[in-house]
């Protein structure tokens, strides 16, 4: 039983990471309609600037967790007006080269300064703690604790302030948006401010517990890129819902089967998924 | 008018850059002698292929600023031509057939069996011998029969024997293994487990993960721990494997570590900040450890000329290309693979009053003669430093060695297993 809960929390450790870096990546579709393949990448950058400023400038982690939170935001809006905003009336697959060059730029830009090698960001909350016969880190416990926060936050914002709504009217319906006077250019800036910042702060809290390198954002993208089409593209609560059953997918998997497959248990859960509900979990049907 | 002037210049630097080639292809065969290096020098593994080239490189620029070598009254000095091969089998391969058909280098250094076993496919060739200078501790890299080549590192049986003996010594019976996946961390585990079962051990758990691409190691942990091992055998690349002692740590595990020999003891300290987590360990010697004379004046000049820590990976490609241009110059010739190859006995010894690491000889099959050196750390300090030579059939040639070698601890000998 112990091992259950142990994996569970795993699970739920690695799941509410996902679930924070594809929330960005479904709000951003949600405004775009286009996948934004960078925003892995973007979460790398964030981890970077955390490291930056926590070895060289030696600022305490907080400060460095809410200054590249913020630095992440401005980049998201540069990445947004650069890289996408021009191609805004083109074809699709114009964004999807804009975005993988944009991406490959991040990586190689990265690798350039910091060099390919793995770095590491000290670990503020090293101490082990026990609950319920389950052992974790201090700072295991804040990742979840932050995440939770962070989606609560976001949920009361779209709900609750006129700013929030903007976003979900220009996901619903962006020609709709722009007739009742919504300025649909400035939505689309602040709508990848918020999910670049968010994907900054899950990497600078990640960070402590694993190593950075150039190459983490891309595997990471693609998970969450099949959480959204998992959850449903463009839904929330399907980014939310997705992350944390892939994330106690790879911790049960493996655990009682093998960490060799790990992968596997994500890709095959995509192919399964859009073979029996093809708009994914909380999906809508295409009108 | 400015357009012509522009296409003009074009044209000179082209002629300029063309020529320039020209003459140096020319110069080349003359008194220069290329070794070829092909690793990984870019992506996850990019800064192990760095630490190898470095030793290589360092040998190089120190043999060539003392004049280079003398074979048969002739002066050749060593240029180093390295290209990366992301450790895919192909584009080592065409590295190989690039590094002997452009500039007829004689060896070829390479420090991944993924790669070194396609390379040892066609080494073999015809008119297009090369000597295999290979860093690897596979014993698969013997048992190919390959005649030209040049093992660096010991036969990591040695260290699956050294380090399970140790375990057994401090009391542990039951053992769990979280080690990397790929054929050589697969090799390493059926090893532990047959040793460490014939011992009278038993393997609890066998739960490997992939160090390249994971950083998580929380789900094979979990369940290896909750099985209550003794000790723990992990490791695969040094980064991903302080990450597994962390988070084993995490996880409430109080027991030891058992090192497989990639992961290197000194480079996770680094890592991980200090010793704090790493109490009893048992792993291959910190490289800064190594009881030889050299291997602090080494160290000294490694760091200082690279910026970087100093590893074994640097230590050992050092030694190697000295052995290697010394059996050149044993052979008498420069191109004469098979002669060269057939002169690396004359090489050695290579003794620690000049070398970080102490070589003695080299087995019909290849592999360098070298003490596998064992490394404890214990309340938080490197504790015991062993060495052990397992070149030898007894205890009597043990101390032979101890007189020619310059290693201040006492050499151990050990019997290998069949």
């Amino acid at each position: 039983m112990d091992l259950f809960l142990q994996q569970v929390f795993n699970g739920i450790m690695l799941g509410s990471t996902y679930a924070i870096v594809a929330l960005g990546l479904t709000l951003v579709f949600g405004i775009l309609n286009i996948p934004n393949f960078a925003h892995g990448h973007l979460y790398m950058l964030g981890a970077y600037i955390c490291f930056t400023l926590m070895t060289r400038l030696e600022v305490g982690f907080w400060t460095a967790l809410i200054v590249s939170t913020l630095a992440l935001g401005v980049i998201g809006v540069v990445v947004e007006r650069l890289v996408y905003r021009p191609l805004k009336d083109q074809p699709h697959i114009n964004s999807f080269i804009s975005a993988i060059g944009a991406l490959m730029i991040l990586e190689n830009g990265v690798m350039a300064i910091w060099g390919p090698q793995g770095q590491r960001i000290p670990n503020p909350y090293p101490e082990p703690l026990e609950i319920l016969g389950i052992v974790m880190t201090q700072q295991r416990l804040l990742l979840i604790g932050v995440t939770v926060t962070l989606i609560l936050l976001l949920q009361l914002f779209i709900k609750k302030t006129t700013l929030g709504s903007t976003i979900e009217a220009v996901a619903q319906d962006s020609e709709g948006a722009a007739l009742v006077g919504i300025n649909v250019n400035r939505v689309s800036s602040l709508t990848f401010a918020i999910s670049t910042a968010m994907a900054a702060t899950a990497a600078c809290m990640i960070a402590p517990i694993f190593i950075i390198t150039p190459s983490m954002g891309a595997l990471l993208g693609m998970k969450a890129f099949i959480i959204c089409i998992l959850g449903g593209l463009g839904s929330i609560p399907g980014a939310i819902v997705g992350g944390v059953i892939l994330g106690l997918m790879e911790a049960l998997g493996g655990g009682y089967i093998s960490a060799a497959y790990k992968d596997v248990y994500a890709f095959g859960a995509l192919i399964l998924i859009l073979a029996v509900k093809p708009t994914g979990l909380f999906g809508r049907k295409e009108a | 008018m400015k357009g012509k002037w522009f296409v003009l210049g074009c044209w000179t630097a082209l002629l300029v850059l063309l020529t320039g080639a020209w003459t140096n292809g020319a110069a080349a065969p003359a008194q220069e002698v290329v070794i070829g290096y092909t690793a990984p020098l870019s992506g996850p593994a990019a800064e192990y292929g760095q630490d190898c080239v470095n030793g290589v490189e360092m040998a190089i620029n120190e043999i060539n600023k003392a004049g280079g070598i003398t074979v048969k009254g002739k002066k050749y000095v060593f240029r180093l031509e390295k290209l990366d091969d992301r450790i895919d089998p192909t584009q080592a391969v065409n590295n190989a057939r690039r590094f002997r058909d452009q500039f007829k280098a004689p060896a070829i250094f390479n420090p991944v069996f993924n790669t070194i076993a396609p390379m040892m496919q066609i080494n073999q060739e015809k008119g297009n011998e090369f000597i295999m200078m290979a860093y690897t501790s596979t014993p698969k890299v013997t048992a190919m029969k390959n005649k030209l080549l040049v093992a660096i590192p010991p036969n990591f049986e040695i260290y699956v024997q050294a380090f399970s003996d140790l375990a057994w010594g401090w009391g542990a019976r039951k053992a769990a293994m979280v080690v990397t996946l790929g054929a050589y961390g697969d090799e390493w585990r059926a090893a532990f487990k047959k040793y460490w079962e014939k011992k009278g051990g038993t393997i609890t758990a066998d739960k490997p993960a992939n160090y390249y691409t994971e950083t998580d190691f929380s789900a094979p942990l979990t369940a290896a721990l909750a099985t209550k091992p003794d000790v723990l055998l992990i490791g695969g690349p040094s980064a991903p494997t302080a990450l597994v002692i962390e988070q084993a740590r995490g996880l409430g595990y109080k027991g030891g570590f058992i090192l497989i020999d990639q992961a290197k003891v000194d480079y996770i300290a680094h890592i991980l900040k200090g010793m704090k987590l790493m109490d009893d360990v048992i792993g291959v010697s910190a490289i800064a450890n190594v009881p030889v004379p050299a291997a602090q004046s080494f160290d000294k000049k490694y760091t200082a000329t690279y910026k970087r820590m100093n590893t074994w990976e640097a230590a050992l490609h050092y030694t190697a290309m000295y052995a290697l241009a010394k059996a050149m110059e044993a052979a008498g010739t420069v191109s004469d693979v098979y002669a060269i190859r057939a002169a690396f006995p004359k090489a050695f010894p290579l003794l620690g009053d000049k070398f970080p690491t102490e070589m003695f000889g080299i087995s019909e099959a290849g592999r360098i003669h070298l003490a596998a050196s064992v490394q404890t750390v214990k309340d938080g300090k490197y504790d015991k430093n062993d060495m052990y030579v397992w070149w030898v059939k007894s205890e009597k040639e043990v101390e032979q060695i101890k007189k020619i070698g310059k290693t201040n601890v006492p050499l151990k000998f050990m019997k290998p297993v069949e």
